[in-house]
């Protein structure tokens, strides 16, 4: 009886340890590849997409950069090794991050015209603009309201967006400038979105990752924004984007191309419409990477930029004359409709 | 008429019916008549459960009383008196369960006994409405089942104490509270693929007390426990915050094997919430944990001394059979979540996707007001649902104590 409770004893003890351990990958170079790649290949949700259109193969990738490695490289070799394939994806929301740098491809915006001077956006705000929460405003003398917001990072209150439109209630329209806005939090792009409609409107759609393989995918959910219930802007509106546009400003054009009175001018925005997770890497290095897709109303990929309704560009030769062609145009195209 | 029975009454409660109340109810014995026993035993002592019961009795009869009072009067007249059965005490009497009444025919010198059955078969019989009848057996259960309250409550003043009966010694409440340090190894491959080994700080919360049930054998426990963990990734880059808080409650059955050793093998029912955070990852910093699960439940106790202290060596082990958890699906963000997306996120949990246990081993040093206890809690929670991976495993060093507490019912206070 005393042995049978001893060998019971010892099984119980022993179910304590029966839990798997995750430590697959080792902290040596190859390893750390290993684990970089192994995180791409199960849970970024472009990777299908992005091979066909970059004529890149993920597989081919790994023998291509493990080649690049030896026992003896430095951290910082290993870093940029890492980092350069991690470029092939040419994603703004694929980071590679160390206490020494952060990794990043923004060839999304680099490789394009800025479109945007910020000393003469300044000048057509000039000092005495309004500010409330994260949006600056003020009223042109055409009686066009010209509002810059320049980061979804910056929080927006529903009391700060009321007390805006009000103020411009008496305007004959809006310039929405969101160039340079490199995106942030999406609730603040779908309270300002919801500004732009008196009805519930379909947007777009998500899905995400259900498995490690490849297409292993949920279905596609739809995506509404339904009518704020504060002021709401029942005249014309120009949004003014460029290659900047990323993020949550590249889906607030997605939203706004929806909205009734609205109309997206400028350069096709930068993209990035996969929604990042973290990961990381035996070494401790932290890994960012898109991880959840969504695409326009027709059910569209939108990681490349959204296309304006109509393209314009800033013009050199007028920015020398302190003259934003951009915001020009929109000011013309509010005319023409208010006229 | 006439008819010879030997008398079966209580000389104790041999009175008249017609000095006792004249409500109807009265009649047929179903009321305690503490008016004719002097108030000397508490007739109003009866079990919640009994109470309950009365209550019920009493507004089924308002229900019935104007429309059939009139007509269910039979069975017992004025002129019986009405007694009880078997053990013939006040306290027998005055819980109103008589369901005897004598009758004396003057005309033969006879007495007779009536039960109240008699009556009650007079009045089915000659009601008319159904809807009476519905409303009269219900209040026929009622009837019985004071009666059987009544004779726990006689068996109890008579001092026949049934074995497992609730008195306030014989059932104490073992009450427990532990304070532990120890180990923490997590891991989550939502949030990392990496796992975070550190330390984590814990309470635990003991409350045990046997029932009545199987001659006092089962025990009723409820456990409470508390869990925060502080971790970090291999290199150290990273720091992992977690809590959880799991409430367990169930019952064991005991053998008593000897004077020292009892088992015990039972079951609980648990609930657990909990979350992981790491505060670098960008949209998906964070995993929630919620669930409910059945499990199996084990152990023993082994009593001894070390010189004169007595010494309690408990041993407690839980095992999750089935439940169910919340778990979001493999990429599927929480922002989703919130936005209402919904991807098999309440997943059925077994030993096969989610292998969980815990343990505890506790050595009670027994003082005169409370023990002194010492001991080791293992506690690993696994699952693999969504294709995700995660576990949770701690082992603390205990301390604490215990006591004994009695619970003191109303008229014990």
């Amino acid at each position: 009886m005393k042995d049978k409770l001893l060998i019971l004893f010892a099984l119980v003890l022993g179910l304590c340890s029966c839990q798997r351990g995750e430590s697959e990958y080792d902290e040596t170079p190859q390893g750390n590849l290993d684990a970089l790649w192994t995180i791409i290949d199960q849970r970024y949700c472009f990777l299908d997409y992005k091979e066909a259109e970059l004529g890149i193969s993920w597989n081919d990738i790994h023998a291509k950069y493990s080649a690049r490695l030896n026992p003896k490289m430095t951290r910082a070799q290993l870093f940029e090794v890492l980092c350069q394939m991690l470029g092939e994806l040419k994603d703004g929301h694929v980071n590679l991050s160390s206490s020494m740098d952060l990794g990043r491809n923004w060839s999304w915006k680099e490789d394009y015209p800025l479109n945007l001077d910020e000393e003469l956006r300044d000048a057509y705000l000039q000092t005495d603009y309004n500010l409330a929460s994260g949006l600056k405003y003020r009223i042109l003398p055409d009686n066009i309201a010209y509002v810059v917001y320049e980061s979804f990072q910056n929080g927006i209150g529903e009391g700060n967006m009321d007390d805006m439109f009000y103020s411009l209630r008496m305007c004959n329209g809006m310039i929405l400038d969101i160039r340079g806005n490199g995106g942030g939090n999406l609730d603040n792009e779908t309270k300002l979105a919801s500004r732009f409609t008196n009805e519930k409107v379909l947007v777009g759609y998500r899905s995400h990752k259900t498995g490690t393989g490849r297409n292993d995918f949920s279905a596609l959910e739809p995506e509404y924004i339904t009518p704020s219930k504060g002021v709401r802007w029942q005249k014309p509106c120009v949004v003014l984007a460029n290659r900047s546009c990323y993020s949550a400003a590249n889906t607030f054009v997605r939203d706004m191309k929806e909205m009734p009175l609205v109309t997206i001018m400028g350069d096709q925005t930068g993209g990035g419409s996969g929604l990042p997770f973290s990961s990381e890497l035996p070494i401790g290095w932290s890994v960012r990477f898109s991880a959840s897709p969504s695409f326009d109303a027709k059910k569209q990929q939108i990681e490349f930029g959204i296309a304006p309704d109509i393209p314009c560009s800033l013009d050199a030769g007028k920015a020398a004359q302190g003259i934003d062609s951009m915001i020009e145009a929109a000011r013309e195209f509010i005319g023409g409709q208010t006229s | 008429m006439a008819e010879a029975y030997g008398p079966t009454y209580c000389t104790s409660a041999h009175v008249l019916e017609s000095k006792l109340s004249h409500k109807p109810e009265a009649q047929y014995g179903f009321v305690p008549k503490l008016i004719h026993h002097g108030g000397k035993t508490p007739c109003f002592a009866l079990k919640n459960k009994e109470w309950l019961l009365v209550i019920g009795y009493w507004l089924s009869m308002t229900l019935i009383k104007k429309v059939a009072i009139k007509k269910v009067f039979s069975g017992f007249s004025s002129g019986d008196v009405l007694c009880c059965e078997a053990t013939c005490d006040d306290g027998r009497a005055c819980a109103g369960a008589c369901s005897q009444a004598q009758s004396y025919d003057v005309s033969t010198d006879t007495r007779r006994i009536k039960t109240s059955e008699e009556g009650f078969l007079r009045f089915l019989l000659t009601t008319e409405t159904s809807k009476i009848k519905r409303l009269f057996s219900l209040t026929f259960l009622c009837l019985f089942a004071l009666m059987a309250a009544a004779q726990d409550y006689s068996a109890l003043v008579s001092g026949k104490e049934k074995k497992g009966s609730d008195t306030p010694l014989s059932r104490p409440l073992q009450a427990g509270v532990l304070f532990g340090v120890g180990y923490s190894n997590q891991l989550d491959t939502y949030l990392s693929p990496m796992e975070y080994t550190g330390y984590q700080l814990s309470f635990l919360t003991s409350r045990e007390r046997f029932t009545k049930w199987a001659d006092g054998n089962v025990s009723f426990q409820s456990l409470f426990q508390g869990v925060y963990s502080h971790s970090q990734n291999p290199a150290r880059t990273a720091t992992a915050w977690g809590g959880r808080l799991a409430y367990d409650a169930g019952w064991h059955y005991h053998w008593r094997l000897s004077d020292r050793l009892s088992l015990k093998a039972g079951g609980l029912l648990g609930a657990d919430l909990g979350f992981l955070y790491i505060a670098r990852n960008s949209n998906n910093p964070a995993q929630g944990r919620l669930g409910i699960d059945i499990s199996a439940s084990a152990g023993g106790c082994y009593k001894f001394k070390i010189r004169k202290l007595p010494v309690r060596l408990n041993y407690q082990a839980d095992l999750p059979l089935m439940g169910c958890m919340f778990s979001p699906q493999f990429g599927q963000s929480y922002y989703d979540i919130s936005e209402g997306s919904r991807d098999h996120n309440v997943c059925f949990s077994h030993p096969g996707n989610a292998l969980c246990f815990r343990q505890l081993l506790t050595l009670d040093l027994e003082f005169s007001r409370a023990s002194l206890r010492l001991g080791y809690m293992g506690d690993v929670r696994q699952s693999h649902v969504n294709g995700i991976r995660m576990h949770d495993v701690g082992h603390s060093f205990m301390i604490g104590y215990v006591r004994y507490l009695k619970i003191l019912k109303r008229n014990e206070r």
